[in-house]
């Protein structure tokens, strides 16, 4: 008879008496991307985590990062299990590091070109020349500002003064007393704006619908465990916390075809280039 | 002890009572300042926390969302570097409980249990606490911080040290303060404790010296008045001792005291030696038996006894003592016993008179007596032989005299009828005058003789109706004259027992009396009845005729006495000192009441043994 080491009891006593499977297991690392700031970042995703941590029947913990760059870092450490980021980021870790679209986020209009209040333009055309104000240049935004730009003619880099700023608010709170500008952000951004910022802009045009966000799986995932995540995420729309979500944020859940990551191929160079200081 | 610190005398207790009072009421008074002080420092901290929680939540949750280590460690590095809040250390665990950053402590120090009651840790130099990192509506982790309490323990300490330091100096001010106020407000004490024991010494002549109004000088006011009494009553004491002593030493008769142990001769005065005839000394060493007969000895040893068990409290006999020189005399033995408050027996009081004279007295008094009664004997029959020798003087003189009268009337008749013509008007008048002259001693001479008989005749009483006889004799006068109506009431159903001849002749006499006196007014009344005065019959007579002066009732009864003129009033005198005779004989009395025209009441009782042997 083989006696067990000592070290091994107390687990093997836990085994026996039937600890939830729950206190045992690692939390699921929920990585999102830094779309907003921390604090409405969390709030966000709050839905999201308090149900997959409910179907999975495992603690669901939220990570972030100060920037995209640093939330790349992050995944490449392998800090998260799933991970909430825009489409060329996640395209760029697909075909990067093997991370699998799991679903996707569209937005109805995602982006807005915003102008001064009193600001004498009155379409898209009028700001030809013009300052804009752009978040990261590697941002969804300012990717999908330019290519709904350039579907009415204008091209950022040539007709316009692009100016990039480090986050989307910044891009928007630099519009504030000037005139003879434009800024772009997103809706998720500039409905969470303070009343009296939003009181002194005005919306001169939106992108159309595009997907925002990819839903990716780390590859160290085992089969079940990923199984188990699509399954739970085929469901939340459908939950009660995942309809106020999406009504209220006015997008959807869709499935990812590999078409829809296709188009950000031509960025991957900028991107590895841009991002090469975080791959170190 | 005490009394070397100064502290038996009030002054002393005053003060030392009153610097324990006030040692004990600061020593509360700064207990409760401390818990005060630590339930202050206590909601300080938690204000702290209040505040510094949540900063800290702030830095260390987006920092460790984002899993930026690094720059949480910098962030901590500053909150405790800073001091901020009093921070001494911080450790940040993440979910799982791994330390995700930490300053302020060396790498894997094992921390200290946090503490679940920060007031009852305020002591310690640093509070080890233990808070959840909520961010965003989510728990990150948790959070392992110290907060250094030096300055709550210095501001705590400052502020014990002062408390502590205004205690003493206050405590040491007010023993000073009582001790002048003391010092004043007893100094008055002294006199008066100097006067209460002038007093104790029977000095009361020397009254405490009072100065001002204050309850001390009032009580020092009372205080000589109550030596005044005191004094007053000493000498009350003293006079009424000297007024005892000399009740006692110049009494009359003999006292001793007797104890009640041993039974002998306390004290005795000058008299009970001069009775018994013994010295002083030679009497209180004596058994106070000795002064005893054997025969009688018995007898007051029984009295004594009973005195002793308080069945009587006192005894008084007549005994035959014996003298110093062995003779016997007669003497009054008063003995009682003198009991203190509580009933203990102090002394036996003997008071002795000498008998003797007394008793030779009661002797002579015996021998008197039994003479006595012989001679009123003798006198007695003496009296009554020459009474019935008066009467019956009385009695033959009425008797012979009647004859002569008799002859002088009829021969005076005669004179007047037969030789009427002869003699002129002067001599028939003075024929006439000697003719009313001589009926009138003839009435007067049968007057006599009836009271004479009164007095002679036999006494035979038994029961009469009082009423009919009334009845009978009003109804003989009213014949005897028939020319006046009298209203005569006589009351029905009046009992009598009498001698009915004698009441007859009473009552024709009281009849007649008030028939004659009422003969001048216009509705003459007479009225005969009887009433009840304190279980005795008393029988009357009323009218409403002529009355008489009250002031000279007195002689209504006597022989020939008159209260009206003949020429008013016929009558001899003799009638009503008849009356007063017959009840006599009935062992009674009469007296009577009236005014001058108002009427007469004549009343009368009978004797009550007469009355009795009728019943």
């Amino acid at each position: 008879m083989v006696l067990l080491p000592y070290r091994f009891i107390p687990l093997l006593l836990c085994v026996l008496l039937g600890w939830p499977a729950a206190l045992l297991a690692q939390p699921l690392r929920l990585g999102v991307a830094p779309y907003l700031s921390t604090r409405s970042l969390l709030v966000e995703s709050a839905p999201l985590k308090d149900f997959l941590a409910d179907r999975l029947r495992q603690p669901v913990s939220i990570g972030t990062a100060a920037n995209p760059g640093k939330f790349v870092q992050r995944m490449i450490r392998g800090d998260f299990d799933v991970a909430l980021l825009p489409p060329h980021f996640a395209r760029y870790m697909q075909q990067t590091y093997q991370y699998q679209p799991v679903a996707g986020v569209r937005s109805d209009f995602y982006a807005l070109l915003l102008v001064p209040k009193d600001d004498p333009a009155r379409n898209v055309a009028d700001i030809k020349g013009q300052v804009l104000n752009l978040p990261h240049h590697l941002s969804l935004v300012a990717l999908e500002t330019g290519r709904w730009l350039r579907t009415l003619g204008l091209d950022p880099g040539r007709d316009l003064q692009q100016h990039f700023h480090s986050t989307d608010n910044n891009a928007v709170l630099a519009l504030i007393g000037q005139r003879k500008a434009a800024s772009a952000t997103s809706r998720a951004v500039f409905e969470r704006m303070p009343a009296e910022i939003r009181a002194q802009l005005r919306i001169l045009g939106s992108t159309s619908s595009a997907l925002s966000l990819v839903l990716l799986a780390s590859p160290r995932l085992a089969p079940q465990k990923l199984a188990a995540i699509r399954q739970a995420i085929s469901e939340f729309p459908f939950s009660e916390a995942g309809l106020e979500y999406f009504q209220t944020r006015g997008v959807n859940l869709v499935p990812v075809a590999e078409q829809d990551l296709q188009i950000y191929d031509e960025l991957l160079p900028l991107m590895r280039k841009d991002l090469r200081e975080f791959l170190s | 002890m005490m009394a070397r610190l100064g502290l038996r005398s009030l002054r002393g207790r005053l003060l030392l009572a009153s610097t324990v009072v006030e040692v004990v009421l600061l020593s509360l008074l700064l207990l409760n300042s401390v818990r005060l002080i630590n339930d202050a420092l206590r909601a300080s901290v938690e204000a702290a926390l209040l505040q510094t929680v949540p900063m800290l939540n702030a830095i260390i949750g987006p920092n460790l969302v984002q899993g930026d280590y690094a720059t949480l460690q910098d962030s901590l590095n500053e909150v405790v570097g800073s001091h901020t809040q009093g921070v001494v250390y911080v450790r940040v665990l993440d979910e799982q409980g791994r330390t995700a950053a930490q300053a302020g402590l060396p790498d894997h120090k094992q921390l200290p249990a946090p503490v679940t009651d920060i007031g009852a840790a305020l002591d310690q130099p640093v509070l080890h606490l233990q808070r959840p990192i909520s961010f965003a509506g989510q728990t990150l982790g948790s959070l392992r911080f110290g907060l250094s309490t030096e300055i709550i323990a210095s501001a705590r300490s400052s502020l014990l040290q002062q408390g502590i330091l205004i205690a003493m100096l206050e405590v040491v001010l007010t023993f000073a303060l009582l001790s002048v106020l003391g010092f004043w407000l007893t100094k008055n004490f002294s006199r008066l404790i100097a006067g209460s024991q002038a007093i104790a010494e029977g000095r009361y002549d020397q009254p405490v010296e009072v100065r001002g109004d204050d309850e001390i000088a009032q009580l020092g006011r009372n205080f000589n008045h109550m030596a005044e009494a005191v004094q007053q009553q000493m000498q009350a004491l003293r006079r009424n001792e000297m007024h005892y002593r000399a009740l006692f030493e110049q009494a009359a008769v003999g006292i001793g005291h007797i104890s009640v142990g041993e039974r002998r001769w306390i004290r005795v005065n000058h008299r009970l030696l001069e009775i018994l005839g013994y010295q002083e000394k030679q009497l209180l060493e004596a058994d106070y038996q000795a002064i005893f007969q054997n025969k009688d000895l018995a007898a007051v040893e029984r009295s004594r006894i009973k005195l002793d068990s308080g069945e009587r409290s006192m005894f008084e006999t007549d005994v035959q003592l014996s003298r110093a020189g062995g003779e016997l005399l007669w003497a009054r033995l008063t003995v009682s016993l003198l009991r203190d408050e509580l009933g203990h027996p102090q002394y036996y009081i003997v008071v002795v008179q000498d008998e003797s004279e007394r008793k030779r007295a009661e002797s002579e008094l015996d021998h008197y007596h039994v003479h006595l009664e012989d001679l009123v004997a003798q006198r007695t029959a003496a009296l009554a032989a020459a009474n019935r020798e008066l009467e019956a003087f009385s009695y033959s003189v009425s008797h012979d005299l009647k004859a002569p009268l008799r002859s002088i009337d009829g021969f005076s008749q005669i004179l007047a009828e037969d030789y009427q013509t002869v003699l002129d008007d002067t001599g028939r008048d003075y024929l006439a005058r000697i003719r009313r002259s001589v009926q009138h001693m003839g009435r007067l001479t049968d007057a006599l003789l009836s009271l004479a008989k009164v007095s002679r005749v036999g006494f035979n009483a038994e029961h009469i109706d009082f009423s009919e006889l009334v009845s009978n004799i009003a109804e003989e006068t009213q014949i005897a004259n028939p020319g006046r109506i009298v209203s005569i009431t006589i009351q029905p159903g009046m009992q009598m027992c009498a001698d009915p001849h004698l009441m007859r002749t009473a009552l024709q006499n009281l009849l007649g009396n008030a028939w004659k006196y009422s003969g001048k007014v216009q509705q003459p009344r007479i009225e005969v009845g009887c009433y009840q005065v304190e279980g005795n019959q008393v029988y009357f007579v009323r009218d409403n005729g002529a009355g008489f002066d009250s002031a000279h009732a007195g002689k209504l009864f006597g022989v020939f006495q008159r209260l009206h003129r003949a020429e008013e009033f016929e009558g001899t005198g003799i009638g009503l000192a008849t009356v007063q005779r017959i009840v006599q004989r009935h062992g009674g009395r009469i007296w009577a009441e009236g005014e001058p025209d108002q009427g007469a009441t004549f009343y009368f009782t009978t004797q009550p043994e007469i009355r009795a042997v009728a019943a």
